[in-house]
This record gives structure tokens, C-alpha cells and sequence, in this order.
């Protein structure tokens, strides 16, 4: 039991991880923003857990979701604004043969996954993005609603047809963040 | 046999009752927050420090 706390729970990873709790690692500010009000409302969590079949007789906790409701506004609005991004696009760039840059990024099927990579996230072509620069992702989608979300980066943005969503992030570190949509949809 | 006398019982329940509820939540808020979040974000801190000197040690390169 010890093992699997100390694999899963205490370490470090940027990718879900068997029987793990809590966050993978925050790689942008977005993230560490939503951790840390996570930590907070969690303050108030535990004290309403332990003080609560006591206290219920006389406290309206209605105070308590207004003490959590104002922080999670404040960060709500802030992940909202997106940063005016790097002058680059993505077909900005080209290839060694002077072609832009423009690929198709698929799941790799479980029996061509290799010895390591992750079932159900790993991907034939990783989207390449720099740190320490604004980058926004412009999400659609070609047939149903699906969604792009990627948990150390906090974004999860849904993507529908016809329409274009934009979210931004500005990445801390280097590191290979795995995301999926968490948008399945109804078969 | 005398009886135990009733008055102040709500008031003692009512100051017992908030202040070990209280007591209890806060210090296990607090063994929470001390605990668990503030040794969380000094090792993120940490880490992108040296992740900044690493990136000035390299830039002076």
C-alpha cells in the first residue's frame, strides 16, 4: 500500500497515473491558479467535514459557498482573458522541405503501443508548442461535439462544429503534458 | 435526591457545541493546510528556482 501511495500520490507526473489522486503537476499559471483554489475550498471542506455534525444545528453554510464562490470567480474570469499569443501561427513554420506544417495527430491503437506509452494517450504526431510564450489554441471540431482538454496545462475547452473556441496558455516548463477529449461522444 | 438545576443548559450546549466543531474543523483545516498544501507549493517553488538559475546558467553559457 505504501508503494502504490508513494508511486502514485506523492510523485510527480505529467500524465494520469494508476490509482492516482489529486493533480498531475501544473505546468502554467492556470493550473497552479486552480490548485491553489482547490487547496482553498478543500480548507473549507475539511472544517465544515470535522465541524459539521456539530455545527449543522446552528451555521447556514450558505456563508461558506459565498467564501468559496468569490475566488472561484476571480480565477474563472482570469483563465477567461486570452493573452494576445506570439506573432506565429502554427502554419507560420515550415518543414525542411519549404511545405507548411500541418499534420493529422491520432491515438495510437493499444496494439501498436510501445513498451512504456500510455493506453489511450499516446499519439502518433505530439504537437510541438514553446514555454515562456502565449499560445492559443483555436478548437473545432469536423463532425460531433468533442473537447480538447489537457489537465497539467488546466485547459478543457469544448470543441463544436461551426464554431471556433480559443483558449491560451503560457507553458512554465518543458515536459510532454497528455490531454484527451472529456467530451465522448454518444455512440 | 437534588436535581441538577436547568438554566444555561442551551447556552452551555450552544457555546460547547460551536466552539468543538470549530475547534475540531480549524485544526484539521489548518493540519490540511500546513500539512499537506504549503510543503506542496515550496517544492513547486523550488523546483521552477532552480529551473530559473538552470536557465540563467545556461543563457551566461
Amino acid at each position: 500500500m505504501l508503494n502504490l501511495l508513494s508511486l502514485s500520490f506523492l510523485s510527480s507526473c505529467d500524465s494520469p497515473r494508476p490509482w492516482g489522486l489529486y493533480f498531475q503537476d501544473s505546468a502554467t499559471p492556470q493550473m497552479e491558479g486552480l490548485v491553489e483554489l482547490h487547496d482553498n475550498i478543500m480548507f473549507y471542506l475539511v472544517i465544515i467535514l470535522f465541524g459539521s455534525p456539530i455545527s449543522h444545528k446552528y451555521l447556514n453554510h450558505a456563508l461558506i459557498l459565498i467564501l468559496i464562490a468569490f475566488p472561484s470567480f476571480k480565477l474563472l474570469y482570469l483563465m477567461d482573458e486570452v493573452s494576445d499569443p506570439a506573432i506565429y501561427q502554427y502554419p507560420d513554420f515550415l518543414n525542411t522541405e519549404d511545405e507548411f506544417i500541418e499534420f493529422d495527430s491520432y491515438l495510437v491503437p493499444e496494439s501498436d503501443l510501445e513498451e512504456g506509452a500510455l493506453r489511450m494517450l499516446e499519439v502518433d504526431n505530439r504537437v510541438i508548442i514553446p514555454e515562456l510564450t502565449h499560445v492559443r489554441f483555436i478548437i473545432t471540431a469536423a463532425d460531433v461535439i468533442h473537447s480538447f482538454a489537457c489537465p497539467a496545462l488546466g485547459i478543457k475547452c469544448d470543441a463544436y462544429p461551426g464554431r471556433l473556441n480559443q483558449v491560451s496558455v503560457l507553458i512554465n516548463r518543458e515536459g510532454v503534458f497528455y490531454g484527451l477529449t472529456e467530451q465522448w461522444p454518444k455512440l | 435526591m437534588p436535581i441538577k438545576p436547568i438554566t444555561g443548559m442551551l447556552r452551555r450546549s450552544l457555546v460547547l457545541d460551536i466552539s468543538v466543531a470549530f475547534g475540531l474543523g480549524t485544526s484539521f483545516g489548518y493540519l490540511f493546510w500546513y500539512g499537506y498544501h504549503v510543503p506542496a507549493v515550496r517544492k513547486r517553488d523550488l523546483y521552477y528556482s532552480k529551473l530559473e538559475d538552470q536557465r540563467a546558467a545556461n543563457a551566461a553559457a
